[in-house]
């Protein structure tokens, strides 16, 4: 008799789950349960329709519906799962039970909701879901002003992508720079400089106290501590809070970062049960404490993982020391696991390097600065951390220096790399080994 | 990994629901990250925020005899805590020498 597998989300992980089990065992029946419409579309996309970039949001979807009957993954769309029985293995799906072999949980995040008076007017929007967005890229085109709530990366994001729509766009962060919890203020200077030049006006050190609205119910305006900002519309960009409440409320397991408790396989506490993406936590690779929310990547994967161990094969993940990057405003700016700002609050010692190189030859055109920070250990001099900001090269320095870290690879070793030279897109000094020579000139 | 002022889950929200530990960890982590933003926000010429409230004695009080506790304990207590590094996770061994 087929094996039974059960996908609760159909996001980057349950549907990599969906996969992975398909693939491992393609004599299993493997069904996906979804409360959207759709399942498997980029909604890290979403912001680059809205700024125009991307001309149809048809172009986010990965694949069809037909596509995953055809591979004989079942997806029932719209529908809910309301709760879970752990020991009959069961869950319940429009009153009924459904049994299940093997259950993978892709419950994903949601965001924290603003714990202010009129959160609930009309006019509130909370990126997320690609035919909600739809409808909102409607209503932006009569959107003359609007305030993005926190400048964490969808914030970033947002704040770029309605500025580039030509709408007046204030940021409302209660910190005193863009993305303090990952960067520091050198490295979003750029940003926050190009946005201000995109037309966009920045209030930090603000916070949001009420949203205020019409006779209608419909936002008129943001109260902040810094005094009232009109706009109509609020983007909601507030960081990523794990959906577990299915989970934990059938007993599973919850950890102090927010998520499913899961080991290297993606088990959870309960037998027969995994979990994968933004509803668990993992360990991080530089300090062992478990981290929530990264990205559609780190999904994918685990959901892979999850799905390959549900399915009788075997399969591990990795600690993680989470890489990461976008677009924001006129620059790219990326970066992986400690800032001088998140070693500073964890008590971490660190030495350090900066340095503003080049992306090409000087001469070259189009030519872009490249500026690079590193974090070391002090005594051992390994890497713990990271960021940039430039015109091009970013996400490719990151993803090295992921590896850097992970590898245990030194400030030293980083000071003598050899570099790729060719004026169209390499210059003679690579800018990470600028700033790690800067960093050792300083010992 | 803040948790803004003036920011909870939504309404029914599993997250609402927090335990002890997540509560301890997510208000000390935010705190602590809050005072770091302010002395780095002051090294690289930036005005910080004025604390108001209870978060004068978080900011003045709590951070501090944070930073003063010997690193190995505050490691302790973070390793101690509930989650999904104390569960089996296998570190990929590294190669050493030449591949060839």
């Amino acid at each position: 008799m087929a094996k039974r597998i059960v996908v609760i989300g159909g996001g980057a992980a349950g549907i990599g789950a969906a996969g992975a089990a398909k693939g491992t065992d393609p004599g299993a029946e493997v069904v996906v349960f979804t409360e959207y419409q759709d399942a498997a579309y980029s909604p890290c996309g979403i912001p680059y329709v809205h700024g125009k970039e991307i001309d149809d949001f048809q172009k986010l979807f990965l694949g069809t519906k037909q596509q995953y009957a055809d591979q004989g993954i079942d997806i029932r769309y719209e529908t809910t799962v309301s709760s879970l029985d752990l020991g009959a293995r069961t869950v319940t799906v429009d009153g009924r039970a459904e049994q299940y072999d093997a259950l993978v949980l892709g419950t994903g995040w949601d965001y924290a909701k603003p714990d202010v008076p009129g959160n609930e007017l009309s006019g509130i929007y909370y990126m997320k879901n690609i035919r909600e967005a739809m409808e909102w890229d409607k209503v932006l085109d009569s959107v003359k002003s609007a305030v993005v709530l926190e400048a964490g990366p969808l914030g970033m994001e947002m704040v770029t992508a309605l500025a580039h729509r030509g709408i007046d766009t204030h940021l409302v962060d209660p910190t005193p720079w863009a993305l303090s919890m990952a960067t520091d203020p050198d490295i979003s200077q750029l940003v926050e400089d190009s946005w201000i030049e995109m037309g966009a006006t920045l209030h930090f050190n603000t916070r949001l106290e009420e949203i205020l609205g019409d006779a209608n119910g419909a936002v008129r305006a943001v109260r902040t501590s810094e005094g009232e900002i009109a706009c109509q519309l609020v983007v909601v960009a507030t960081h990523k809070v794990a959906q577990t409440g299915l989970g934990s409320a059938a007993g599973l397991q919850v950890g102090s970062a927010g998520g499913f408790i899961v080991d290297e396989t993606m088990a959870t506490s309960a037998p027969g049960v995994w979990a994968a993406g933004d509803c668990i936590e993992v360990p991080h690779g530089v300090s062992n404490v478990p981290v929530q929310g990264l990205s559609g990547s780190h999904a994918y994967s685990q959901g892979k993982v999850a799905g390959v161990n549900a399915a009788g094969g075997s399969r591990t993940y990795n600690p993680v020391y989470v890489p990461w990057g976008m677009v924001a405003g006129k620059w790219m700016i990326g970066g992986v696991s400690f800032s001088e700002t998140l070693a500073t609050a964890l008590g971490v010692p660190f030495v350090m390097g900066v340095a503003q190189g080049i992306s090409r030859a000087r001469y070259y055109p189009d030519m872009k600065p490249v500026k690079v920070k590193l974090l070391a250990e002090p005594g051992s001099l390994r890497l713990i951390g990271a960021q940039l900001v430039g015109g091009e090269g970013i996400k490719e320095r990151a993803d090295f220096l992921a590896m850097a870290v992970r590898t245990g690879i030194t400030i030293r070793d980083l000071a003598t790399m050899e570099n790729v030279y060719s004026p169209p897109i390499g210059a003679l000094n690579e800018p990470i080994a600028l700033a790690a020579q800067n960093c050792l000139s300083k010992l | 990994m803040s948790q803004p002022d003036g920011l909870i889950p939504p309404a029914g929200h599993p997250g609402g629901r927090q335990s002890f530990t997540r509560w301890v960890r997510s208000t000390s982590e935010h705190h602590l990250l809050v005072a770091a933003q302010a002395k780095v926000a002051r090294a690289h010429g930036r005005t910080p925020p004025t604390p108001r409230g209870l978060d004068v004695l978080w900011q003045k009080v709590y951070a501090p005899v944070f930073h003063l506790l010997p690193f190995a304990l505050r490691d302790k207590v973070a390793n101690a805590m509930p989650g999904s590094h104390r569960q089996t996770w296998h570190t990929p061994p590294q190669a050493k020498g030449p591949a060839v």
